[in-house]
């Protein structure tokens, strides 16, 4: 990776003189941020705020008393005293003739000024010359003088499914190229070629004449540098195809937990883009291939328009009211003939936080359960039991912009540029501007090959990795006793617990090798500010909450909590996946984790539900599958959540789904999980409608209604006010806020949450409690919830399956950049373009040894069940080991993995099965030839 | 046995010596030495001999030679050659005496030298040499080096770098490879000094692929000073084996003659020029404190320690001291390498030592410093050789090349070929130098071919003065000067051609 | 033949990135690519995604360098390599009736391979051998004081 030169930090205060304007600046900054903070309006076509400056177009020439020449202002730092010259004659003939210089090089032979060209499919009405004729309109340029015989080399690259390059408008600008290498770190761009044929491509298959750059690359579709393109010469093909937004909405992204902030573009009430917006508190500006260009879905000719009713094998169109009134006589139906207790409702980690709060509302105050659950409980439920036991709150102590304050980052079980890759970004800033990163991981995941230490340690052995690491800060004296002191108990059991974990025994455990152990601890204990994230890769296991525990007990031992650039991190996955358990959509606790026991929080939920709040804990999901299938459960609503793909062990899901008497089932697509609905209800997208996402960082963020859904669709707050009024229970909101309204004011945490405070760009990291408080984007800076965090000693334990003879291998399960999780969204969208397969990986040797190939289809048998898929041969994986994602309905990977989970979250143990790999004999038909998945494509971020 | 000295110098092989060596190879009791060059190319392949009275000196020598050579008859004594004996040689003092790779005879004519002072010195102390030295860079700023040392002695940082730019890009100019050929140990030992002084580790001397030769050489006097202990053998930063040093070769490109662009080649991307600040003394080489210095530069430094900054300082003129390395090139009588204090014009040099015209050849004009700079007509040889006059008329001295053109140049080509370079060799970073320089090409073009239009002349200079004020570097920065010097100055040509 | 050259390929590309591991420094793009083109001949397209993987860095990285530098060459010369300075010490001293007398002797223009596959030939822009121009280079060697007149002689030197 390349290295970034230094230049020198804001620090002081600078006073200069721009056109005669005293202008205050910092040092460090330069004289064009300088005068675009007095509002003075410098020429510019080569900068932008996102990236360091070039000096390129020269349009921003500058004059300074005593000072030879003329210095770019974009480049040329501040100093005390000086004195610029922006517009003045001089530099007015020299702009327009460097403009005059940019036109000349357009093909379309520019004499006065280019007549406006619409070739192929660019904006509707739109020349794509049009900012440099803004520009020669505000230059006073009229005339080019050169008829130029040399242009540009007439080439498009149309390969990239979402955006295209047409290399006859560009100007050399290198925008796009910086915006590839310094915001999103993928260096997929290049300059090719030198003098006046140096342009930008994509990959290198352009040097030999092919228009295959983009498809041929390691671009991710990110957008970025079709964002920071100034001339329109990339370009997004839905502007392209439906012209420029006429207005924008700004909303939060719906995929996964970063909560990028995005400006939605409407044109004639369609959204025609999704733009990363500059001040969006979390994502800088930036965005993913998933929320950039993933949203199409929204307008997918097979989405659930109307809901629809099971008549045997066919599902039959009833309308709106009669699905309601369905559903509420069902659910009355069957509470009044089994009991509350029948009837549970799994809520959707994809709704909106009012959403998940009235589905709760709902169970507890309509049919008086807790058997309310969601999507975390099969992704974060780990981490938070773990990090409530050690510090008594179970969300992200620290923000993302942490990043930047941070001395060292430590990556557990956690692939951020894939799964959360605006994160995945901003580490790889980080490590460009060479702060140390290691990895814990036993793929070779684009941080591991980055990170100053990747420890590659075997699946199912955080617990000891971790402890491993304990052992070394105890017993080089790394701990930080003053910390250790003021802020926790229970030291002494846990030093007792790490004393036998030597590096070597560890060594033996994990596979990773005792240097590297040491090393790795003694850089996380002393680097002054060691900010951890971790994942999947330590809540997914047979003894997740333990892998968690175990984390929080580094951390307390060298004081790396409550300060800035430190911290436990959990990458939330979803959306809002934070929020819905924030919000009460949890069996065990109420909303802000407020005990269900609790006696105040009774009385007060009495006052303002008019109902008493159910005070026994409520089934897990897992629990529920048990539960169906003992008949104890009669009645399920599951909202936005394809149990029946995602969950594991599905033969067990779909035979307790299958058992149900009334399963309803309300999402934007025919899932699945609703091919076993007695009643499917069609849902509203994000954009179509408000409320509010909690991202990772605690982040509350609006969403909004940027167009309407198709006729009649109702979003999912309304449905379930609907029902609940149908049950004798009015729920009568009359818009989103007046949900938050009184979920904040049952929450202490959220209790200074409002849709008015929200209206500012950044959002309310909670806890927030009171409208005078700000919010909090660090947590346990002075002391904990439970008053001191306390050491919890957890031993490590073998997860539940090991390799055997007939099952040789262990498989991995996971997510990969391209899709999300069911796929519902993401298999609607081009993104099948690039990737449209599960894909097994497998190590070269281990391929090499089967005689199995890349691309060659193979089956995947595991005790339960077995798949058939295609084969990428890859050193992501280590030799024995396997990964493949769940995206694809068509490779059943689910099936094939057990019940196995933690004893005390049920968190499944989606990362570690046992399997074999054989070659499908001639014979075998592939059953369930993967839908859509013709071709196998597959692109692995390495 | 006799011994005789030939030059192994990439210009003296090129006019025949190594033709020499090979037809006398198997002469029994003869001793053929490979020495550097003395720089008097025009007496090319030149054989001398150790006589009583000191060396002396044959000529254009060819094989049928030799006898006269060992009966001693012809020959002149090398004191005597006007050439040589009218310069003041300080950095070239040793040329054409001792062999390249042999570091006693290195050190027996007065090398290392400057390194014992300077191991005696605070870098502090070393620093202020260089100062009263008053010495400038030699690569064409000419920015006062230790200027530039101070500012990477104060920047902290883990890892500093000294980098020897050995690009050499501008046509006629040839006094680097010299260097390095003939006393690499005199840049060795140039770069030891600056790495003490700023507290640098590792050096890096990139070297320019067309000099292969010369990167040869120094990979020999690198292993050569690394076994006497001079530098370290292990990889940078290995503890205890002090300053590394390494040869890079660059893959041509003009422009990566430039410190960033140069800077960039170096880490192995794309040799294109980078806005500064940062300068490379704060922020170079991967993001360290670098000192990019000329080759010619870092040779002149071992002599500053061993004799003193106010030696230096006391030759040459006010703001330009000590000597000034000219190479004369092109139609002259006697071309070849010159050391002298600054001071003199250009007249003088061209007549006191290219000795006038080539056979047969009339003086047309004289382009100092390469490339980028500006022609002179004859009326204009007066100018000294200062960076202060040169800056006054608006030309560089660069690196000290002279190309004398004959009547028989065409000046309108001569003006399309500059263009053409320019077209060619921009990097492509800034758009006056990218486009302007293939407007302006095109446009010389047309006036070649007779096409030209009446506001031509008009619109190359505008287009010149956006070029001169707006580029992000000196190549477009420099570039329009020789051609609007050539038409200044022969504008008749031009007009001829657009009737 | 492709065969044997991605063999050799893959040595080098080992021995760079061992370099790059020694010297502790991330790898350096230039210079494998000039010492594959020194192996090679030339630095072949089809090659490019091997070596951005050894290098661990992208194609477009190595795509980049690769089109800068105009010593880089994707397809292999002539088995000699005239190059004819252009510098304007060698332009005073009238290259180009050198060049012109090139173009007679092997009837190919600059840039060109003869059809024997014997001699390509390529401009430079100064070889440092200005006082003893006119300057020739053929491969390593550099001829100086060329007399167009000459050319096919000193050509004869080279198989
Ligand atoms: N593109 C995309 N983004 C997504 C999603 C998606 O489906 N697609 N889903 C979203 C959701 S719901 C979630 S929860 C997040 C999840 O995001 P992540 O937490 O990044 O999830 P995974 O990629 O499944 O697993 C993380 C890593 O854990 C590693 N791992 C496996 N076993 C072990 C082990 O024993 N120890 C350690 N240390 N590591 C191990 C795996 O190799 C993998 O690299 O992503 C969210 N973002
Ligand atoms: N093998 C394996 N399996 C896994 C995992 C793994 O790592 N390995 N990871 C697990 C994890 S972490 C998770 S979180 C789960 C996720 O699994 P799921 O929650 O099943 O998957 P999603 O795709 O997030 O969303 C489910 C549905 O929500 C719908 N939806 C989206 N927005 C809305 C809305 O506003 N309203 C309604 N009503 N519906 C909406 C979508 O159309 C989609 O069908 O998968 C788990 N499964
Ligand atoms: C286009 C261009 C080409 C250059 N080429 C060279 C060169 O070949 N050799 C060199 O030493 N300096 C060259 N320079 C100057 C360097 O940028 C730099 O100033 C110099 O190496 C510093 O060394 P010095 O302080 O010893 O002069 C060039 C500058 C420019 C703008
Ligand atoms: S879309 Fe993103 S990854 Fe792809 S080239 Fe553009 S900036 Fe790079
Ligand atoms: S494509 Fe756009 S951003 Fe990239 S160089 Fe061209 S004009 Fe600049
Ligand atoms: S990083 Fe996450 S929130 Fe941001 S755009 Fe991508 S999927 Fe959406
Ligand atoms: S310009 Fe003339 S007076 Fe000034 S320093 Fe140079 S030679 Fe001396
Ligand atoms: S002036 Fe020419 S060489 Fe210098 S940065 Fe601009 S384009 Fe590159
Ligand atoms: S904006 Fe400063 S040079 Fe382009
Ligand atoms: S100009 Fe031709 S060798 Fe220097
Ligand atoms: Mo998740």
């Amino acid at each position: 990776m390349r290295t970034l030169r230094k230049r020198t930090e804001p620090g002081q205060a600078v006073r200069l003189t721009v056109d005669g304007q005293p202008v205050a600046a910092l040092s460090g900054e330069t004289i064009f941020m300088a005068a675009q903070k007095a509002g003075i309006r410098i020429p510019s076509l080569c900068r932008s705020d996102h990236l360091d400056p070039i000096g390129s177009c020269r349009l921003c020439l500058c004059e300074v008393d005593g000072q030879p020449g003329t210095p770019a202002s974009c480049t040329t730092p501040v100093r005390e005293g000086m004195v610029v010259r922006t517009q003045t004659d001089r530099l007015a003939r020299h702009r327009r003739t460097i403009l005059e210089l940019y036109l000349s090089e357009q093909p379309s032979s520019p004499l006065p000024l280019p007549p406006i060209v619409t070739v192929g499919g660019r904006g509707k009405g739109e020349g794509g010359l049009q900012p440099l004729r803004d520009l020669a309109a505000r230059l006073g340029l009229e005339r080019v003088r050169y008829d130029a015989e040399t242009h540009r080399a007439s080439y498009r690259d149309e390969s990239n499914p979402f955006f295209s390059l047409d290399n006859a408008i560009c100007i050399s600008c290198e925008r796009c190229v910086r915006a590839c290498d310094e915001i999103q770190g993928t260096f997929a761009l290049t300059m090719i070629g030198r003098a006046f044929t140096a342009r930008p491509i994509a990959g290198a298959t352009p040097l030999a004449g092919e228009a295959t750059g983009f498809a041929a690359s390691n671009c991710v579709s990110c957008g970025a540098c079709v964002k920071e393109c100034p001339t329109g010469a990339l370009q997004d093909h839905s502007i392209a195809k439906f012209g420029r937004p006429a207005k924008t909405v700004r909303t939060t992204c719906a995929y996964c937990g970063m909560g990028c902030a995005f400006d939605a573009g409407v044109r004639d009430g369609r959204v025609v883009s999704m733009v990363p917006a500059d001040n969006g508190p979390s994502n800088l500006g930036h965005a993913c291939m998933k929320g950039r260009y993933g949203w199409n879905y929204i307008y997918a000719p097979d989405r659930l328009r109307v809901p629809l009713v099971r008549r045997g094998k066919q599902w039959e169109e009833i309308t709106w009211t009669a699905a309601l009134d369905r559903l509420a006589e069902e659910f009355t139906r069957i509470k009044g003939a089994f009991g509350p207790d029948a009837l549970a409702t799994i809520s959707s980690s994809r709704g909106t936080n009012e959403e998940n709060y009235l589905y709760s509302k709902f169970m507890r105050c309509v049919i008086g359960t807790n058997h309310i659950d969601n999507c975390a409980r099969v992704c974060h439920s780990a981490t938070v039991t773990g990090m409530m036991e050690v510090l008594g709150a179970s969300a992200a102590t620290n923000s993302i912009n942490d990043l930047d304050r941070a001395k060292l980052i430590l990556v557990v079980g956690a692939n951020p540029t894939e799964s959360h890759p605006v994160l995945g970004a901003r580490i790889k800033q980080a490590v460009r501007r060479g702060v140390p990163l290691l990895v814990v991981d036993p793929r070779r995941t684009e941080l591991a090959r980055l990170a100053d230490l990747h420890l590659r340690l075997r699946p199912g052995t955080n617990v000891a990795l971790l402890n491993g690491l304990g052992h070394v800060i105890v017993s080089e004296g790394l701990l930080d006793k003053t910390f250790i002191e003021a802020r926790t108990e229970g030291l002494q059991d846990w030093m007792e617990t790490v004393a036998s974990c030597l590096p070597e025994v560890t060594e033996r455990i994990t596979g990773v090798p005792a240097v590297k152990i040491r090393e790795a601890a003694r850089r996380y204990a002393t680097s002054g500010a060691s900010m951890c994230v971790h994942g999947l890769g330590v809540t997914e296991h047979r003894w997740g909450s333990h892998g968690v525990i175990a984390l929080c007990n580094l951390a307390l031992a060298t004081g790396n909590i409550g300060r800035p650039g430190t911290g436990i991190n959990p990458l939330r996955g979803q959306n809002n996946v934070q929020g819905a358990s924030d919000s009460g959509s949890m069996p065990m606790y109420f909303a802000g984790y407020q005990r269900l026991d609790d006696p105040e929080l009774a009385v007060r939920h009495q006052a303002i539900t008019g109902r008493p709040l159910p005070s026994r804990r409520g089934m897990k999901i897992p629990e529920m599958w048990d539960a169906a299938l003992e008949g104890r459960l009669k009645g399920l609503w599951i909202i936005g959540y394809d149990v029946a793909q995602t969950d594991p062990n599905l033969k067990k899901v779909r035979e307790a789904l299958s058992r149900l008497e009334f399963l309803v089932v309300q999402d934007l697509f025919l899932t699945e999980t609703a091919k076993f609905a007695h009643l499917v209800i069609p849902a509203a997208s994000f954009l179509e409608k408000d409320g509010t996402f909690t991202n990772l960082e605690r982040r509350l963020q609006r969403i909004r209604k940027a167009t309407e859904p198709p006729a009649g669709i109702l979003p999912d707050w309304q449905v379930v006010s609907e029902v609940a009024t149908r049950m004798g229970y009015p729920m009568q909101y009359r818009h989103p806020a007046e949900i938050m309204d009184e979920l904040a004011r049952l929450t202490p945490t959220l209790a200074g949450v409002s849709y008015e405070r929200l209206e500012q760009a950044d959002g309310l990291q909670w806890p927030v409690p009171s409208a005078e408080h700000s919010g909090t984007p660090l947590m346990h800076a002075d002391r904990f919830p439970r008053g001191r965090a306390r050491f919890v000693p957890v031993d490590y334990l073998p997860p539940g399956e090991s390799p055997s003879e007939a099952y040789p291998f262990v498989l991995i399960t996971g997510r990969i950049l391209q899709h999300y999780n069911c796929g519902a969204q993401t298999r609607r969208t081009d993104i099948v373009r690039l990737v449209d397969a599960d894909v097994l990986e497998m190590h070269p040797e281990d391929a090499a040894r089967l005689r199995l190939g890349d691309g060659e289809l193979v089956r995947l048998v595991s005790a339960r069940s077995e798949a058939v898929l295609p084969l990428a041969v890859s050193e992501r994986v280590e030799r024995g080991q396997l990964f493949t994602s769940f995206h694809f309905p068509a490779t059943d990977t689910n099936a094939l993995l057990s019940s196995s989970a933690d004893e005390s979250s049920k968190c499944p143990e989606y990362k570690v099965s046992t399997v074999q790999v054989e070659k499908p004999d001639g014979a075998q038909k592939i059953t369930g030839a993967p839908t859509g998945a013709s071709r196998a494509l597959t692109r692995l971020i390495t | 046995m006799t011994r005789l000295y030939l030059s192994n110098d990439t210009s003296a092989r090129a006019a025949g010596a190594d033709r020499l060596a090979k037809a006398w190879a198997h002469t029994p009791g003869l001793e053929l030495i490979r020495t550097s060059s003395r720089g008097a190319f025009f007496l090319e392949p030149l054989v001398e001999r150790d006589m009583p009275g000191g060396r002396v000196a044959w000529s254009n020598v060819t094989p049928d030679d030799l006898p006269r050579i060992l009966a001693g008859s012809g020959g002149a004594p090398v004191s005597q050659i006007p050439f040589l004996s009218r310069q003041t040689r300080v950095t070239f003092a040793n040329f054409g005496v001792t062999q390249p790779l042999s570091l006693d005879e290195y050190s027996a004519c007065g090398g290392t030298k400057g390194l014992e002072r300077a191991r005696q010195l605070s870098p502090g102390a070393m620093i202020e040499e260089l100062k009263v030295s008053r010495l400038r860079g030699r690569g064409g700023a000419a920015f006062p080096v230790w200027n530039k040392w101070q500012i990477a002695r104060e920047t902290a940082s883990d890892r500093k770098y000294v980098v020897a730019n050995a690009d050499e890009g501008d046509a006629g100019t040839y006094c680097d490879r010299m260097i390095m050929e003939g006393e690499p140990f005199r840049l060795i030992e140039g770069m030891l000094i600056c790495a003490r002084a700023i507290g640098a580790d590792t050096g890096y001397i990139y070297c320019r692929k067309e000099y292969p030769a010369a990167a040869g050489t120094l990979r020999a006097a690198i292993e050569r000073a690394e076994r006497a202990g001079l530098l370290g053998s292990g990889p940078p930063g290995s503890h205890g084996t002090g300053f590394h040093l390494e040869v890079l070769v660059g893959a041509g490109s003009y422009v990566v003659g430039e410190e960033t662009a140069l800077l960039e080649s170096l880490e192995g991307r794309r040799g294109v020029v980078q806005a500064r600040p940062p300068y490379p003394a704060v922020s170079g080489l991967y993001g360290r404190p670098t000192i990019v210095s000329n080759v010619l530069t870092f040779a002149i430094v071992p002599s500053i320690l061993a004799r003193g900054g106010e030696w230096y300082a006391s030759m040459g003129t006010e703001r330009s001291r000590g000597t000034v390395v000219l190479q004369i090139g092109g139609r002259v009588k006697q071309p070849g390498l010159v050391e002298i204090p600054f001071g003199a014009t250009l007249e003088e040099v061209l007549e006191r030592f290219g000795g006038g015209m080539a056979p047969g050849a009339r003086f047309k004009a004289v382009q100092v410093g390469g490339p980028l700079g500006s022609l002179f007509p004859a009326s204009r040889l007066g100018i000294r050789i200062c960076y202060d006059a040169f800056a006054e008329a608006g030309a560089i001295l660069g690196h000290g090349g002279i190309v004398v053109y004959d009547d028989e140049t065409d000046m309108v080509e001569l003006a399309r070929h500059f263009m053409a370079f320019t077209a060619d060799e921009s990097c492509g970073k800034c758009t006056p130098c990218r486009i302007g320089s293939v407007r302006g090409r095109e446009i010389l073009e047309r006036i070649q071919v007779g096409r030209g239009r009446p506001g031509d002349l008009d619109l190359l200079a505008d287009l010149g003065e956006t070029m001169k004020t707006a580029s992000l570097c000196a190549f477009g920065g420099r570039a329009p000067y020789p051609v609007l010097t050539a038409i200044e100055h022969f504008g008749e040509e031009f007009r001829r051609l657009m009737k | 033949m492709v065969e044997e050259g991605l063999s050799a390929l893959a040595a080098i590309l080992e021995r760079c990135r061992l370099n790059h591991t020694t010297q502790s420094r991330p790898p350096n793009i230039l210079q494998s690519l000039l010492a594959i083109q020194k192996a090679l001949g030339s630095v072949p397209l089809h090659a490019v995604g091997e070596i951005a993987h050894a290098l661990e860095v992208t194609e477009a990285d190595v795509a980049g360098v690769l089109s800068y530098y105009p010593e880089l060459r994707t397809r292999p010369p002539g088995r000699h390599l005239i190059r004819i300075c252009i510098g304007e010490s060698c332009v005073a001293n009238h290259c180009d009736r050198v060049l012109a007398a090139l173009r007679d002797a092997l009837n190919i223009d600059v840039g060109e391979t003869t059809m024997d596959g014997r001699f390509t030939v390529q401009r430079i822009y100064c070889v440092g051998n200005c006082a003893v121009g006119p300057s020739l280079m053929v491969d390593d060697d550099v001829h100086g004081r060329v007399a167009p007149q000459k050319v096919g002689e000193l050509l004869n030197e080279y198989e």
